[in-house]
């Protein structure tokens, strides 16, 4: 039998298979390179955040730990109004900070007395407002939803499920965590009355934590 | 021959030592980094370390700093002929023409709270030379009922000769009902009740002066 013979020559590195396994490697940091790339350009975009500015709403749904609920809208505003005549007739010798702070009180004793419905009526109450954005479909309803931490989060849903039921998609929502506690403890509460770009004048209810 | 061989081994081994090295090197480098990133988010993922320092301050959402709870529009009113008022006649301009063509009638008038046009037509109707026209148009300016957010003294000139503006109001004596609350705006409408009169013909912010 002729056995090859022995050439200590060819007992050489192969370097191919070690060249195409660096390219391999080559190849992927070339291409992670540019993955790593695209989180840097996405975070040189500008993405608009919110603005510090307080909830806009023509409803506030204020969700209680009790099964009960507090809303208000704007038929909340001839009570504030009222109710801050009357403290001011009342307390009108108090100085201007525990004049604001009692209308503070008054106002938020009495809107909770008034607003504040059992758990049961809330269908009832969205219906009536999917109702009036029924009637006019180009009237905008937004609905700032308000649920403290107590609270589960699959009560929020259910408000959202009712109001998304509008027939011309013209009720807006937007959900945010708070208790009831934070509008008694709020800063100020008060009446302002704005001008819109419409030049539309309108009394505004600002509470401001 | 046998140094020449040896030294070609030793230089193979060498070769294969570098070699395997640099692999292992590489796969080392590639679990190391595969392991850190295991643990990560995925949006962390590709942070370089020094980014790690920078914290991202999360923008507080509307409705944390307060509640604003839009309300109902504040429309404004206007002061202007109350038609739904009984009694209120109309004047007619050609009418006052085919009786007197050349009347000059001035009225000075007070107009109550309730909106009601109150004068006495002895005193307060100005009508040299033209009595009859003068006492007609009073006849009927008396019926005449305002919507009531503003009280005053209100005068008119009707100049029926006049080929530019026929009527006068002067309306300076007028201010607004202090019940009103001052964000409702009162605006002047149409604070005459008379047929065949073009609004060009009249001027309801004019100075009328007895």
């Amino acid at each position: 039998m002729a056995f090859k013979p022995w050439n200590s020559n060819k007992r050489k590195m192969q370097l191919v298979s070690l060249i195409d396994m660096v390219f391999i490697l080559l190849v992927f940091f070339l291409v992670t390179i540019f993955i790593v790339r695209e989180p840097r350009e996405e975070m040189r975009l500008a993405v608009p955040t919110p603005e510090n500015k307080p909830g806009r709403a023509q409803i506030l749904i204020q969700l209680l730990p009790s099964d009960e609920f507090f809303m208000i809208d704007e038929s909340a505003m001839p009570v504030v109004e009222s109710v801050f005549r009357d403290v001011e007739n009342r307390f009108g010798y108090l100085s201007v900070q525990n004049l604001q702070q009692k209308k503070k009180e008054v106002v938020f004793r009495v809107l909770t007395e008034r607003f504040t419905y059992p758990a049961e009526q809330l269908s009832h109450k969205i219906q009536q407002l999917l109702n009036k954005a029924n009637r006019s479909p180009n009237e905008k309803y937004f609905v700032l939803i308000r649920c403290p931490d107590e609270v589960p989060y699959a009560r929020v849903i259910e408000v959202i499920e009712k109001l998304s039921q509008a027939q011309y998609n013209n009720v807006i929502y937007g959900c945010v965590g708070g208790s009831l506690e934070e509008i008694r403890n709020c800063k100020q509460i008060r009446i302002v009355t704005e001008i819109d770009e419409k030049g539309i004048k309108r009394d505004n209810l600002w509470i401001t934590f | 021959m046998n140094l020449n061989y040896a030294q070609q081994k030793k230089s193979s081994y060498l070769q294969w030592f570098i070699g395997g090295g640099v692999t292992l090197a590489i796969i080392s480098v590639l679990v190391i980094r595969t392991l850190m990133m295991q643990g990560l988010p995925y949006d962390e993922m590709f942070l370089s370390s020094y980014a790690l320092v920078d914290s991202l301050e999360i923008p507080p959402r509307p409705g944390i700093a307060g509640i604003i709870i839009t309300g109902p529009k504040i429309e404004p009113v206007y002061f202007k002929i109350d038609v739904q008022r009984a009694g209120l006649r109309k004047l007619d301009w050609d009418e006052i023409v085919a009786w007197d063509r050349t009347a000059d009638v001035k009225i000075r008038a007070t107009i109550t709270d309730d909106g009601s046009l109150v004068f006495d037509e002895v005193t307060d109707v100005y009508c040299p030379g033209h009595t009859s026209a003068g006492r007609i148009i009073a006849s009927v300016v008396k019926t005449w009922a305002y919507t009531p957010y503003k009280t005053g003294t209100i005068r008119f000139w009707f100049n029926v000769a006049s080929t530019g503006q026929k009527l006068t109001i002067d309306v300076r004596g007028l201010k607004r009902k202090p019940g009103i609350p001052g964000k409702i705006d009162v605006f002047n409408g149409l604070l005459y009740y008379i047929d065949g009169l073009s609004r060009r013909d009249v001027n309801s912010n004019g100075i009328v002066r007895f």
